[in-house]
């Protein structure tokens, strides 16, 4: 995929907006064509982004939650409720957990894109897929695997320890354990942020410095790595931003040890007896905070990438040849896909074939007797599984047609017309990568129950629109890269000879961005399939996907079910992509 | 030309989409069930659960949407069976209490409860759904047989399950004669980071135990308890599977829970506490404005019904209000007459007086942010 995440770049409306803009030509633009496109935009982005953000600061301020008929009074109580050394604790075990699993993701992702894009390691095209595998993996499976695996008793990792006389317990209902599993999941993105920066670097910048008699190692101090530096700070910070949000894996493995973060936090302040939406509204407010400045501290970082060479066009990156540490290099590649994919594989498939999950020892992970396909067949009458697959796949389609026009009208108007109000509808579609993913889910859910303004509420059309509003600014940016590297002169070119406008999109610009746009149709479709954390307040009876069939199962302590639900999703999640990516021809 | 071999791939892939997606959408659907007899009646060994033309009514609308906080597994366990009997379909809708209860309010304040049946443990929220106007009172047929402190004065909700807390372990781990007897037993110092349990604002089952222990024991049982380093799970069903597993010895949890497990060849077992078993009813509550009243008419009568009984005795074990029903079997056993057992029923008064407050108590000693 071309457009994996936020492709690190700095705002796309510039204060000079002249250079590779289509210059308007005003005499037959009336004033109503050009405000109408932007202004419906602004309208519909409002309802996307600025509607739930609205709700949550009514809720955080309210002492009801927001729903019908309530009679909220303005109440600063609920922050007063925040400063309890429960909320200190969180704070500090996300900002812990989100440092660490960064580093991990950084190290592990990054330390892949390097050998595969610039050393001599063997086997590339297997350590180019691990790089991007776990990917498939949801970070709610990853976090059940891994509690199968290396819970501090019985996980099959620890039991196995045990049968090798090994005195050593790794404990995954932990911090280091957390920080683990957030690096093993999020490292995918590293992964891909800092393969498209190294494979875009000039490699005559770094045979300058070797000319003029530098080592390779201050070469790749003095040379590489500033240039890279940029992209790994954007990856580094997106990737806290992602596990700071995350709800699934500290409500998975923290509870065993209490180790809250704010997410976990907010989610049981929902679902706990009686529940307090207000003040898991305003823990929310707090998490919304820290994520946008995070994000603000990234865009400074990004914009001042411009200073680097990196042009992204016209170079073969560098092979360097590490000698006999390439094989340390594959096999390190090959321990990643090991502990990301392959053991956490293992393990749902142990869990999904046995009724009870008592394992007495090692050994008898091997009994096949003890194993059986129930959990599998049992699928194919479960109705809510059938239902989940059903809606899933049909949400997947929703999000990335839909999601895909919008950002590609989106786009378009921002990077091609000169409409008033452009700079508003960038900022919007951006927006979201700021508001954590709960937030998004419950001020749907509130905003569009209390407001009363269609009746979406229940439907998979809610859902689409939350995920088509969480997933914004990756297309947007998907979409908006893949526009920019098509001049305006092709456009205009056709206009010229006689073509409407419309006509030009529809001849010149899209067959030219059609590699870019389905690619980010995918992704947005992968994304959604996956989607767990908004859904979670959004779904009714009718409405269930995957995700929260799967969390269902393990919430109502249906292991086996859990694990055989985990394995058909992410299967299909990988074969939809493969065969997608084929059929679109989105690849190289 | 590539630009129409690209567009008409993306206009096959959608068809073909919706061509796969066409037969996953359709439900099952299906004529009336084994225990509708030649008459139409519902009639479950001689005791009649549904009138014929309840029944008709009911089988045309086909299905009955339950939201519902009782362990999935018992759950779909009974629901399969209710199905079965009459053939309607049932949409089950698991939910943790506080999500469940916050989901009841703003889908009916918008005019779009999808529930057509509640199933929850906590008596303040089926008193707050009977105040608000969500519940719809209701006669079961089984009226008379249904002792006055399980039902409400009017239908507005019936007890459907008689939850008891009591205590389980892992029989692979700690032998039968270790195993804790008494509340007191649970400080013993070898159960120290040995306990599963949940935390008081998990549901109604968690809050009946807190307050129980509180009141008979001090406000240090909850400091000795909370000394002993235990793990605090939000659902009976992660208790149970940490048990399970063996990751923890010892749990208090839902009994049932812990029988279906055990049923099902899991190395568990439970107790129930000599010195108290804390009850905590399961309602089961109607909706008023429901889109299928008939079929949920009929899962209430069959719900409180001596079937409804059976099915529950086969799903978890557990204990049935209605006076007709035998005491349950668990493996084969027959469990003691509800008579024999020390049964602690929280004053209601108590139950919803104290709860904020005593729920925020327990969070401060347990150091848990609820």
């Amino acid at each position: 995929m071309s457009a994996p995440t936020l492709p690190p770049e700095p705002p796309l409306v510039q204060p000079e907006p002249e250079q590779g803009r289509r210059p308007d030509r005003g005499g037959g633009t009336t004033r109503l064509v050009r405000w109408l496109p932007v202004t419906v935009l602004v309208v519909l982005l409002s309802f996307l982004v600025v509607l739930p953000v609205g709700m949550l600061v009514y809720a955080s301020f309210s002492d009801v939650a927001p729903r019908p008929g309530a009679e909220p009074s303005f109440t600063l109580d609920n922050y007063r409720g925040l400063l309890t050394p429960g909320v200190g604790s969180a704070l500090l075990n996300s900002v812990l957990v989100s440092l660490g699993g960064t580093v991990a993701a950084l190290v592990m992702g990054g330390g892949l894109a390097w050998l595969v894009t610039r050393t001599n390691v063997p086997c590339k095209r297997l350590l180019q897929v691990a790089g991007i595998a776990p990917l498939f993996i949801s970070s709610m499976i990853g976090a059940l695997a891994w509690a199968l695996l290396s819970s501090p008793r019985t996980g099959y990792l620890n039991q196995a320890l045990v049968a090798l006389g090994i005195p050593f317990t790794f404990n995954v209902y932990s911090l280091t354990g957390m920080i683990l599993v957030f690096g093993l999941y999020y490292a995918p993105y590293a992964f891909m942020f800092v393969q498209s920066a190294l494979s875009l670097m000039n490699p005559e910048l770094e045979e300058a410095g070797e000319a003029h008699g530098a080592t390779k190692v201050r070469v790749a101090r003095r040379v590489s790595f500033p240039l890279i530096k940029p992209a790994v700070m954007g990856a580094a910070i997106l990737v806290f931003v992602l596990i700071f949000e995350n709800f699934p894996i500290p409500t998975i493995l923290g509870a065993r040890e209490r180790v809250d973060t704010i997410p976990s936090q907010i989610y049981r302040l929902i679902v706990s007896a009686p529940p307090d939406a207000n003040r898991a509204a305003s823990l929310g407010m707090i998490l919304m905070a820290i994520m946008v400045t995070l994000v603000y501290i990234q865009r400074r970082v990004l914009a001042a990438r411009e200073y680097t060479t990196v042009s992204g066009k016209g170079f073969k990156p560098r092979v360097n040849d590490i000698g006999r540490w390439k094989w340390v290099g594959l096999g390190a590649g090959l321990a990643y896909l090991f502990l990301a994919v392959v053991l956490p594989a293992f393990a749902l498939l142990q869990s999904s074939l046995r009724s009870h999950q008592y394992i007495g020892s090692f050994a008898d992970l091997f009994v096949l007797s003890d194993l059986s396909p129930d959990a599998f067949t049992s699928m194919l009458t479960y109705g809510p599984f059938q239902l989940g697959l059903r809606n899933t796949l049909i949400l997947g389609v929703l999000t990335a047609v839909i999601g895909g026009l919008l950002h590609f009208v989106l786009a378009y108007t921002v990077l091609r017309t000169r409409s008033p109000g452009r700079g508003l509808l960038e900022y919007l579609a951006m927006a979201p990568v700021g508001i954590p993913a709960l937030v998004i889910g419950m001020g749907f859910l509130w905003g569009w129950t209390t407001l009363d303004l269609l009746p979406i509420y229940g439907t998979l059309v809610i859902l689409a629109l939350a995920y088509i509003a969480r997933f914004m600014p990756q297309g947007f940016r998907g979409v908006a890269s893949s526009i920019t590297q098509v001049h305006p002169d092709l456009e205009d070119s056709a206009i010229v000879s006689g073509a409407n406008r419309i006509r030009a999109v529809w001849r010149i610009t899209l067959p030219l961005i059609r590699v870019g746009v389905v690619s980010t149709m995918l992704l947005l479709f992968i994304l959604s399939m996956r989607e767990l954390s908004t859904s979670i307040f959004l779904f009714s009876a009718e409405t269930r996907i995957l995700s929260v069939v799967i969390f269902e199962q393990w919430e109502s302590g249906r292991w086996p079910r859990a694990a055989a639900i985990s394995i058909i999703y992410s299967s299909l999640l990988m074969v939809l992509t493969v065969i997608s990516r084929k059929w679109f021809k989105t690849e190289g | 030309m590539g630009r129409h071999n690209g567009v008409r791939r993306v206009a096959l892939s959608l068809t073909a989409a919706a061509v796969l997606l066409v037969p996953l959408a359709c439900g099952t659907g299906g004529g009336a069930g084994d225990s509708v007899n030649e008459a139409g009646e519902l009639v479950i060994d001689g005791e009649l659960v549904a009138d014929a033309a309840l029944m008709e009514a009911a089988l045309a609308e086909g299905s009955v949407t339950v939201y519902s906080g009782v362990p999935e597994s018992i759950e779909a366990t009974m629901q399969e069976e209710f199905t079965a009997a009459t053939g309607i379909d049932v949409v089950n809708v698991r939910l943790p209490s506080g999500q469940l209860y916050e989901r009841i309010l703003t889908e009916h304040g918008s005019g779009v409860l999808e529930a057509d049946v509640v199933h929850v443990s906590d008596l303040s929220f089926v008193e707050d759904f009977r105040e608000s106007g969500i519940s719809r009172p209701y006669e079961v047929a089984a009226w008379d047989k249904i002792p006055e402190q399980y039902r409400q004065d009017e239908g507005h909700y019936y007890a459907m399950i008689i939850g008891m807390m009591g205590f389980a372990y892992n029989t692979e781990l700690v032998p039968a004669e270790e195993a804790p007897r008494t509340w007191a037993d649970l400080l013993d110092p070898k159960w120290t980071n040995e306990i599963a349990m949940h935390h008081a604002g998990a549901g109604g089952s968690s809050w009946s135990w807190a307050l129980f222990q509180r009141q008979a024991f001090g406000e240090e049982y909850w400091q000795q308890l909370a000394a002993q380093r235990p793990a605090l799970y939000p659902s009976t069903a992660a208790i149970t599977e940490e048990l399970v597993r063996g990751e923890v010895s010892i749990a208090v949890n839902h009994i049932g829970t812990v029988n279906q497990r055990q049923e099902e060849g899991a190395p568990v077992a439970s107790i129930y506490p000599d010195d108290g078993v804390t009850v905590f009813p399961f309602y089961t509550v109607q909706t008023e404005g429901s889109s299928s009243p008939a079929a949920a008419d009929v899962l209430q009568n069959w719900t409180m019904s001596t079937a409804g009984a059976r099915a529950l005795d086969t799903a978890s074990g557990e204990y049935h209000p209605n006076v007709d029903a035998v005491p349950p079997t668990v493996l084969d056993e027959q469990q003691p007459p509800i008579t024999d057992l020390d049964l602690i029923v929280a004053d209601e008064q108590d139950w919803v007086g104290l709860r904020d407050e005593w729920v925020s108590e327990w969070n401060r000693i347990y150091g848990y942010t609820g």
